[in-house]
């Protein structure tokens, strides 16, 4: 490709609004909450060994609790009481998954040309992929309050109140001085925090 | 826009995939202004610089007759493409390793050894 017809699709590109590099040029990600400019980063290692340290803390403690259930007990539970079948949902999900790859198949032999089928496979595959994700939801919701889903939230809350900083006088700065301080925090904030550290840890746990 | 769909976008991007190619091919581009600790959206993105370098790299070469620019422009088509190649291509590995066997098969074949008559008692 030429030069010219490079830089030509490079701006057709700045144009589409397509451009946004901020999500991936450094490990951090802004946000503003009511105004002020935050930012979330990535935790160093000492900060990751001090939030496991802690996690295995509250390991500790949770287990001392009352009501304090594995996932495999809860799901148990779960069962027995009649409140819902997770094996069932997991067999759900196995169908759909097959059923995901079956239109895959069908969609991807499908010419550019014939647009009235790829229209319908397309449609058919998002479709499945919403029940997957209202599937997956729904067994998150119901598994949270056992000992490895409340140890997961603890573990990006904590890294979160770590490295969550804002932009104060032409510097960032750490907002929380202990983890007490999150939690006591406006939510609109440490939700927001929270949900774009989830993105920051993707994959890498 | 959800997240990961940007970062598709990106991926494919004119802009990011010569930057990508040029890196590969001297090595030493910093694509981003960290050096290490790469976030999980930048695991994911050059996760996905690498499937759309592959696409396009497929495309250049006519490898396919279902890929062309619209595949790879439509994410549900594109990961459509990308499980029919993976099966293709394991189906491909299937048959050679079939007909490796077969191969192997054919020399175990008595009728394609020789033989010899061998005294183990020894003596005259």
């Amino acid at each position: 490709m030429e030069n010219k017809e490079i830089l030509n699709e490079s701006v057709a590109d700045l144009t589409k609004g397509n451009f946004d590099n901020s999500l991936i040029l450094d490990n951090k990600i802004c946000f503003m909450v009511n105004d002020n400019l935050y930012r979330v980063r990535m935790p160093n290692q000492g900060e990751q060994s001090l939030a496991e340290h802690k996690r295995n803390l509250m390991q500790l403690d949770y287990l001392k609790q009352e009501g304090c259930i594995t996932k495999s007990q809860l799901i148990a539970q779960l069962k027995q009481g009649g409140v819902i079948d997770i094996e069932r949902l997991e067999e759900t999900r196995e169908y759909l998954t097959k059923e995901l790859k079956k239109f895959w198949f069908m969609l991807a032999t499908k010419d550019s040309t014939d647009k009235n089928k790829i229209s319908e496979y397309s449609e058919k595959i998002t479709q499945i992929q919403d029940n997957l994700q209202d599937l997956s939801l729904d067994m998150a919701t119901y598994l949270s309050p056992c000992l490895e889903s409340r140890l997961e939230k603890f573990y990006i809350e904590y890294l979160t109140s770590v490295c969550t900083e804002e932009r104060f006088n032409d510097e960032w700065k750490s907002i929380w001085n202990n983890f007490d301080e999150f939690i006591k925090a406006d939510t609109l904030l440490t939700n927001k925090a929270i949900a774009n550290m989830t993105w920051l840890l993707l994959n890498r746990r | 826009m959800p997240i990961e769909k940007q970062i598709r976008i990106l991926a494919r991007s004119i802009y990011w995939q010569n930057i990508y190619r040029t890196a590969k091919e001297i090595g030493t581009i910093q694509l981003f202004e960290n050096k290490t600790n790469f976030s999980g959206l930048q695991s994911l993105f050059l996760f996905w610089l690498n499937v759309y370098d592959s696409l396009y790299s497929d495309l250049s070469q006519k490898e396919w007759k279902y890929l062309d620019e619209k595949v790879i422009e439509s994410d549900v088509r594109c990961d459509a493409f990308l499980y029919w190649r993976a099966q293709m291509r394991e189906q491909e590995i299937i048959v050679h390793r079939r007909e490796q066997n077969a191969s192997k098969l054919k020399m175990k074949d008595k009728s394609n050894l020789s033989t010899f008559d061998v005294d183990f008692r020894g003596g005259n």
